[in-house]
């Protein structure tokens, strides 16, 4: 009986892993639920050519701005030399980091909050000694920044875009006359889906052809 | 016939009992490890997990219903406090099993809350290894419920003889860890750009996670990252099975160590490594922890320590009463874990994490320089064209369409393959190589098309008769902007004496 359950137990844990791998390699309901989180097993399953890093910032109605995270308590660095914040590459929590932080502080009222994205591309990582013995030219970084999303003072969102990464890729794809005009033929309007996991173009209404 | 033969190899591979040493090592190590995570995040238990702080929960992620309750800042201090004391009795293992439960639960729990700042791969696999571990009766052996158990039986009997349990938790263990790579290696052969060596290069450089200097060093051999990237993938699919081999076995383990050794120097991780490496005590056979512990005894002895630890062990016996009842020791464990939490809630706030109660209230906010405002808030700047191109190499070969030999001298009658890797994204581009002699004039100019999906194109250009020994840059331009160039030299006989051969 006690081998029987325990038998059953071996078969579901088993069972349950198996049904992570299934999903993980033909892309099935990965995203179904929340806890498919602990048995999809896409560790490093993205890469990006750029650094990113996330600002949340806070424009006071004496048009001053303040940085709103990390906290003037001090910064919490998880996994290495860079805050928390850093790590929010969905976009979706480094606003309540801010709001957190006008909820402790004191602070004239504020009028916009802003998530802001900073990337440089990665090769300037590369330590002054390695960078001389790769490249020629002087290492010259610089940054580039975006605003990702705005809110107003007490976190209602106003404006979002998708990633800087997203938009760079789609501008990339429609520097074309082309496409652009064809775009415009068939379909009234489009959307640009936020979700940083998407980069495509979603088309919200859809025109059928007509005989000429 | 056919069913009995499945169910006795069931039976003799989940169910033969042995010493759950390896279990046991596990159990000691692994909380340890997570501790190393998790004391600095006390600090910060607050802030990170409460919603008297930001928390960041994963199913907000998900689009998904809360998978648990939101916790007020005095619940998950006494929570997280609770976490650290039961990952420290778990260690030693006092009330294992419970410990060991109450960790897991706690554990991914609060990776749950922070699943920007705590929740991470490693998390789950710790998670795993906690819930398994609480099913295997790893506290058996070298831990405090099993001294206390045999002072309940007889004191004096010091080391009696080590209990044997069913293997299947430590089984699955293996199993977890098997399929965990299958998993891994299901990611790579989802990501060309993993063949290639340009995900393990661009990863290499993030600085993302602590320094590693060795992997912004490795970023810049390619090939090296191609080859090693198909050594892992071929490890990471065989290992399930390799590890019921006894020829293979080691082989796969050891290769095993060295992988995850070598993601702390080339990737910066730090508690991932430690994460696997604990688990992998789970694979370590009983004969052999027991040739290890005659050897470790045999040391001790050398040192005159061993007979002493054995001699004091057996005179000395404090809780006396837990002898007698055990159900003692749960009801002390119950009792120092809710003193512990109760010390931890208090000892935080008085550390008063947000200077809420300092004389002169809440801190001020931290004003940003206007300048750097302007500049975050500005218009997006256009991709400069020096940050679309990552590396120009000039050399002979190439592996896996890779360049393999960079060089800057060449022979006459060599072909040099000029490589050019851009950063993706990247508009599809007119790229140029212009040759130029010592005085800047140029020689030669060829350019190509590189369409947005392609990070490499080569130029050739051949070393012949009618260039002069000397030296030549290679510049690469685009948009009519010079972004980098090389400078080779061309040895050897002069042309007109090659022309006259």
């Amino acid at each position: 009986m006690k081998r029987g359950i325990i038998s059953t137990f071996i078969a579901g844990y088993l069972g349950v892993l198996l049904y992570g791998l299934f999903c993980h390699a033909l892309y099935y309901k990965v995203n179904q639920h929340t806890a498919m989180y602990f048995i999809v097993w896409d560790m490093y399953c993205g890469w990006c050519a750029y650094e990113t890093r996330a600002h949340v910032i806070g424009e006071g109605e004496s048009g001053q701005y303040y940085e709103l995270a990390p906290g003037p308590w001090g910064s919490f660095k998880p996994h290495g030399d860079i805050d928390r914040k850093h790590y929010d590459h969905s976009g979706m929590h480094a606003i309540y980091m801010g709001l957190n932080v006008l909820k402790n502080t004191t602070h004239e009222p504020m009028t916009r909050l802003f998530v802001v994205e900073e990337a440089w591309p990665r090769k300037y990582n590369l330590p002054d000694d390695l960078w001389a013995r790769r490249y020629t030219e002087p290492k010259d970084r610089m940054s580039y920044y975006y605003v990702r999303s705005v809110y107003s003072p007490d976190g209602m969102l106003t404006q979002q875009g998708p990633t800087w990464l997203s938009r760079v890729s789609q501008e990339c794809v429609m520097d074309n006359p082309r496409l652009l005009a064809d775009m415009k033929k068939g379909r009234p309007f489009y959307a640009v889906d936020a979700d940083t996991s998407s980069r495509r173009v979603v088309p919200t209404a859809y025109e059928l052809p007509t005989a000429q | 016939m056919m069913i009995r033969r499945i169910q006795s190899r069931w039976n003799a591979f989940f169910f033969a009992e042995e010493v759950p040493y390896g279990m046991a090592l596990v159990r000691i190590t692994l909380p340890l490890v997570l501790l190393i995570d998790v004391l600095p995040r006390w600090w910060f238990a607050r802030e990170l997990f409460s919603i008297d702080g930001a928390p960041a929960p994963l199913w907000v992620n998900y689009g998904n219903a809360p998978l648990i309750p939101e916790l007020s800042g005095a619940t998950a201090v006494a929570l997280y406090t609770l976490l650290i004391a039961c990952l420290l009795t778990a260690c030693v293992g006092w009330m294992t099993r419970t410990s060991l439960a109450v960790a897991c639960v706690l554990y991914a729990g609060f990776g749950l809350l922070d699943a920007v700042g705590t929740l991470t791969k490693y998390t789950v696999i710790a998670s795993h290894v906690l819930f398994l571990l609480a099913f295997s009766q790893c506290g058996a052996i070298w831990s405090v419920d099993a001294w206390l158990r045999r002072q309940n039986n007889n004191p004096r009997v010091g080391t009696s003889s080590a209990p044997k349990s069913p293997v299947w938790p430590t089984r699955l263990l293996q199993l977890l860890i098997g399929l965990i790579y299958l998993g891994a290696a299901f990611t790579k052969m989802h990501t060309p750009a993993y063949f290639s060596g340009d995900q393990l290069a661009f990863w290499m450089l993030a600085d993302m996670n602590f320094h590693n200097r060795v992997g912004q060093y490795l970023s810049m051999y390619p090939p090296f990252l191609t080859v090693t990237a198909y050594l892992t993938i071929v490890w990471e699919v065989l290992f399930v099975y390799l590890i019921w081999s006894p020829l293979w076995r080691l082989p796969a383990l050891a290769l095993g160590v060295v992988f995850h050794i070598m993601t702390y120097f080339t990737l910066g991780l730090t508690i991932f490594p430690l994460v696997y490496l604990a688990a992998y005590l789970a694979f370590l056979q009983p004969a052999e922890v027991e040739r290890l512990l005659v050897w470790g005894k045999r040391l001790l002895a050398q040192f005159g320590l061993y007979g002493g630890l054995v001699r004091s062990g057996a005179t000395v016996v404090p809780f006396a009463t837990m002898r007698q009842r055990p159900a003692y020791a749960a009801a002390v464990w119950g009792m120092v874990m809710a003193a512990v939490a109760v010390i931890g809630v208090e000892v935080e706030h008085h550390r008063d994490v947000y200077g809420r109660r300092t004389a002169v209230g809440p801190l001020p906010l931290k004003p940003l320089d206007p300048e750097l405002a302007a500049q975050m808030l500005g218009p997006s700047r256009k991709l400069r064209p020096q940050d679309l191109y990552y590396a120009f190499d000039i050399g002979t070969t190439t592996l896996a369409g890779l360049l393999s030999d960079r060089r800057d001298s060449f022979r006459y009658g060599e072909q040099a393959i000029v490589q050019c890797t851009l950063q993706p994204p990247h508009p599809d581009m007119w790229v140029e190589l212009n040759v130029l002699d010592r005085e800047n004039h140029v020689l030669r100019r060829i350019g190509q098309v590189v369409p947005r999906e392609n990070l490499r194109t080569e130029f050739y250009f051949s070393f012949d008769e009618s260039l002069e020994p000397g030296t030549y840059d290679f510049a690469l331009r685009y948009d009519g902007v010079e972004l980098t160039r090389r400078r080779v030299t061309l040895a050897g006989p002069a042309a007109t004496l090659t022309a006259a051969r």
